[in-house]
This record gives C-alpha cells, sequence and structure tokens, in this order.
C-alpha cells in the first residue's frame, strides 16, 4: 500500500512538472536528471524505513530515511534553483 | 534554446534513451549467465547441472574451483577430534569443573538480577531449543549428549522399494539433484546443494572400501563402499533476531535454535534418501561439512574460518549427505569475499574471546593440531574460543551474526551493500564503518534493548522463510 501512494503522489508531482514544463515553465536538462534522482531517494528512504523497521534496526531505519531524504530535497532545491525558471 | 555549451532537450533525451538502452543490456546479460545454463560435464570433469536456475543473484559468479588456496603437498586429513572434544576428553578435571563453576555462578547472577539476555525466561528459551539438538552436554552433565532414539528415527516406519521386490528409484542425476533439492526446502532446508566426496577431507578413521557392500563400523573405523561418491550440502537459518544478541542466553536460544531445525531436517532427508532406496551416512559424522559445503557452492570460507553464504552470512547451519544416489554437482561460488575480508575485520573485533585473526592475509599455518593444514585461511586460536564458552554456560556465535554478509533481506540497501562489497571488495573497510554508523552488528550485552525481543511480533520459528528468494 506504501508503494501505491508513493507511486500516486511520485506521479503526480512529475505530471504536474511536465505539464507546467509545457506552458509555464523552461527546464533545463540536468534538472529533470535531478528530479528522477530524488525521485528514486524519496523511494530508497521510505524502502530502507520500512524494510529496517521489518528487521528491527531502528538506527539503520532512521539514518537511511534521513540521509536519502536530505539526498532528495537537496536535489530538489538545486534543481528547482538553478534549473527551472519561468517562461517569458 | 540555451548557448552553444549546453546540450539541448533533443540531445538530453537522445542521451537518456542511449543510457537507459546500455542499462538494459548490461541487466540481460548479467541475467543471462552462461555459468548457470551450462550443461554436462564442467572443466574439472565432474556432472553440472544442466537447464536449472541460478538460484544465486547475478554478482555470484559460479567458478570452476574454490576460492580457498589449497596446497596438496602439506594437506593433511581432518583430525577426529576437534578442539570441543579435546576440552572435553583431554583437559583435566580440575580444569573442566573451574570453568563449570564460573559458568554456573555466572547463569545464576544472570537470572538472579533478572539482567536482559540472561533472566530465567531467556535461560529457559536456550534450553527448550537445545531440544533435538545433539551435542555437548552443560555444566556437569554427561560430556556428549545425542539426541534420545535419534537413530531409530531415521529408520522406524520406513519401507523403501527393497521391501517390495523393487529397484531403487531411477533417475539422472539432474533429475535426482533436482528432486533431492525441492524435496529438502519442502522437509525444512534453507539451501540444498551438490558435490562429490573430495576424500582428502574424511577423517582419519574413515576408510573407503571398494569391496565393501554397505556402511559399516570396524574396530572405530567407519568403512565406506566406493560408490558411495554423492554429497547433498543442507542449510538451515538461524532466528537473526535472537543471533545478534550474541554472548547472551538469547544468541544462545538463537544458535541453538538453527542446529536443533537443522537435527530435525537431517533426520528428514536422512529418511528421504533411504525411503528412494539409497544409503545415507550424515557427513559429519566422517567429514567436515564446511570443506564440502564450500565445493558445493554453498559459500566461501571467511575470517572466521567458517563458511559464509552470499544470502544468509554466517546465519547458517550446515549437515551434509553422503549417498550412492548418483547427483549432479554444483559449482563452487566466489562472490569477493576473500578480498572483503583482508579489509573487514569486523567478527574479529567482536570476538570476546580474542579467537580470531586480525592478519591481512590469511596464512597457511593452523594454530594447533586441531586443525589441519593444507588450506590458506585465518586459523582462529579454538582454544580460547572453546574456553570462553565453557567458562559462560552459553554458546557464542558472535562472529557468525556481526557478518556484514548476514543481514535479512528487507531492504534494498542490503542489495546494494552486497553487490559493492561483492565487485569491489577493496571497498570493505569503508563498508564496515557504514555498517558500523548504521548501527547493525550485535546488541550490546547485558543492555535494556536485549530483552526487547519479547515484546516483538516474530514469525514462525523466528524466520523468513521467504529470504533469498528474490
Amino acid at each position: 500500500m506504501l508503494n501505491i501512494i508513493l507511486g500516486i503522489l511520485i506521479g503526480a508531482a512529475g505530471a504536474i512538472l511536465v505539464q507546467n514544463a509545457r506552458t509555464k515553465l523552461h527546464v533545463k536538462w540536468f534538472a529533470w536528471l535531478l528530479f528522477i534522482f530524488a525521485a528514486i531517494a524519496v523511494l530508497f528512504a521510505f524502502d530502507v524505513l520500512t524494510g529496517s523497521f521489518l528487521e528491527h534496526e531502528y538506527r539503520a531505519a532512521w539514518m537511511g530515511f534521513g540521509g536519502s531524504i536530505v539526498l532528495a530535497t537537496t536535489m530538489i532545491v538545486a534543481g528547482w534553483r538553478w534549473g527551472v525558471a519561468k517562461r517569458a | 534554446m540555451d548557448g552553444g555549451t549546453t546540450p539541448c532537450r533533443r540531445d538530453f533525451i537522445k542521451g537518456v534513451g542511449i543510457i537507459m538502452g546500455a542499462v538494459g543490456l548490461v541487466g540481460a546479460a548479467a541475467n543471462a549467465n552462461p555459468i548457470a545454463q551450462s550443461a554436462g560435464p564442467g572443466k574439472s570433469g565432474r556432472a553440472t547441472r544442466k537447464g536449472r536456475k541460478n538460484f544465486y543473484p547475478w554478482w555470484v559468479r559460479e567458478v570452476d574451483e574454490i576460492t580457498t588456496e589449497l596446497d596438496p603437498a602439506i594437506h593433511q586429513r581432518p583430525p577426529r577430534f576437534h578442539y570441543i572434544a579435546h576440552m572435553l576428553t583431554q583437559w583435566s578435571k580440575e580444569k573442566r569443573n573451574s570453568g563449570h563453576a564460573r559458568a554456573k555462578e555466572y547463569v545464576k547472577e544472570g537470572i538472579v538480577n533478572n539482567i536482559p539476555g540472561r533472566s530465567l525466561p531467556d535461560f529457559a528459551l536456550s534450553y527448550a531449543q537445545t531440544a533435538y539438538f545433539g551435542g555437548l552436554g552443560s555444566f556437569d552433565a554427561p560430556k556428549v549428549i545425542p539426541v534420545p532414539g535419534s537413530d531409530e528415527m531415521t529408520t522406524y516406519n520406513m519401507h523403501p522399494p527393497q521391501d517390495f521386490g523393487l529397484e531403487p528409484w531411477q533417475a539422472t542425476p539432474d533429475e535426482a539433484s533436482k528432486v533431492v533439492q525441492q524435496a529438502g526446502i519442502q522437509l525444512g532446508a534453507a539451501l540444498v546443494r551438490f558435490t562429490e566426496l573430495k576424500p582428502q577431507f574424511l577423517y582419519g578413521n574413515v576408510k573407503i572400501d571398494a569391496s565393501a557392500e554397505n556402511i559399516k563400523r570396524v574396530k572405530r573405523v567407519t568403512v565406506i563402499p566406493e560408490r558411495f561418491k554423492y554429497v547433498a550440502v543442507v542449510a538451515v537459518q538461524a532466528p537473526r533476531d535472537l543471533t545478534v544478541r550474541a554472548q547472551s542466553m538469547l544468541g544462545s536460544a538463537g544458535d541453538r535454535a538453527g542446529w536443533a531445525r537443522l537435527s530435525v531436517v537431517e533426520t528428514r532427508i536422512h529418511r528421504f534418501l533411504a525411503g528412494l532406496g539409497y544409503g545415507v551416512i550424515p557427513m559429519q559424522k566422517i567429514s567436515p561439512v564446511i570443506a564440502h559445503a564450500v565445493y558445493a557452492g554453498m559459500g566461501e570460507l571467511g575470517r572466521m574460518n567458517r563458511m559464509i553464504n552470499p544470502l544468509f552470512g554466517g546465519n547458517v547451519r550446515l549437515e551434509g549427505f553422503l549417498t550412492d544416489l548418483p547427483l549432479a554437482a554444483d559449482q563452487p561460488i566466489d562472490f569477493g569475499l576473500q578480498e572483503f575480508c583482508k579489509k573487514c575485520k569486523i567478527c574479529a573485533e567482536a570476538c570476546p574471546s580474542g579467537a580470531l585473526s586480525f592478519a591481512d592475509e590469511p596464512t597457511w599455518k593452523p594454530f594447533n593440531q586441531f586443525q589441519s593444514p593444507g588450506k590458506k585461511t585465518y586459523f582462529e586460536n579454538n582454544e580460547r574460543c572453546a574456553t570462553y564458552m565453557h567458562g559462560k554456560g552459553h554458546y557464542c556465535g558472535s562472529c557468525l551474526a556481526v557478518c556484514p554478509w548476514s543481514k535479512q533481506d528487507k531492504t534494498a540497501l542490503h542489495d546494494i551493500a552486497k553487490i559493492l562489497a561483492s565487485k569491489t571488495p577493496q571497498t570493505g573497510n569503508l563498508l564496515t564503518k557504514l555498517d558500523k554508523a548504521f548501527g547493525y552488528g550485535l546488541v550490546e550485552l547485558d543492555s535494556e534493548e536485549m530483552g526487547d525481543w519479547w515484546d516483538w511480533d516474530i514469525p514462525e520459528l523466528g524466520i523468513d522463510t521467504y529470504q533469498g528468494k528474490g
């Protein structure tokens, strides 16, 4: 169920981005790349969190989750800051 | 459109297409493991299994020779009595009693003070798990205690085809291996693999006799007919949530859970092979199982001088069967452990008795006469190991539990780490540091966390029977 919810959320975010990229935004190629890697990092974060809880490895769960979310956030912020501009 | 130095979107999409295509090709090539599909005799001339699904992931290579270096010029057959047996038979009564007294005091201290991991329920669990495990007697009980009725269990109510005047089951070695593997897993094994008997690893009191009809004991010598040359090796999982509590009664319970279940599985597989009409003798009676397990591709020999499996790490317990049912052999495997162990010394650090080697390279020189020369490995100080356990009143197994390969497979994190460790084993040092930073490893002795296990939801028998099944 978690995977389905994550898939819907990431898919929706991607669809909004693609739609806006056609009309309102100009997204540079490296920003697309960063957003794709950020999506993978978010999926990985939840995979580590849920998997490590099942393994009763709580420290690994939070370290893996936190590290991946920080990485994803950094990539999204960087991509947005330097790779996305409003169309004139 | 950006300036001339920035690739345009069309170029970017084209680039992505090329990358995805390359990834697809690499993936397809990795899945089409040519060795797993090989048929007929391998380079070594033995019958290898054909057309079977490769059990292991792509980063585990099947190879023709085992990854432990051997030197036939200095090889000696393994001593019948390894150090534990020596301890029980050769130690003075005073030395043994001194250990018993320390162990009793240590156990009593845990029970009286309700120390997590050493409380009475922990102690009771450990002893409950010891049921069906034939082994060393605890404290001042008899030295070696077989499972009551274990011999009868393999023969009672058995009707092999010979009882009906029929021939034993006939099949090609490939078919026989497939059937025995499937039956073994149904009967409780996590892994079943095959090899041929390696006579050089038989104990000194075992003799192969071409004229013998059946397995027999003659004046302390086990005589094996020449037609018995096929070995099935089985592994069962130990419950990892318990084994990471090594050095406590809970950890001991985890280890014993593995061995006891192996004992039950052993009886069942023995009966299966006998039910097909073939002779069987458990390998532990005639040879160290680990040597044959490594040849069967069950794993590689690690720093703790024990076998490590790529999927279960050290979290397996092993038994083998010598039989005259012709079986097709599996090949040994290589997943980079020899290089990895040179850098990773996490087992040596975790060993409470300081028994394991910190050397950067394996050696040819055994630690004492209870280990046989002829292999290049990290020989352990078996005296320290045995003395530690003797004085604590429980089994240890820290080295097997703490090994970075002994993870469960619930998160992709472990897959990534294992691929890195396998393909770039030089990163062993870094991966070991990450392993520690993520909090993997043994649960701290006598800590509150030790007792958390009693509050958890756990699967049947404490193991995930889908581990390693992809």
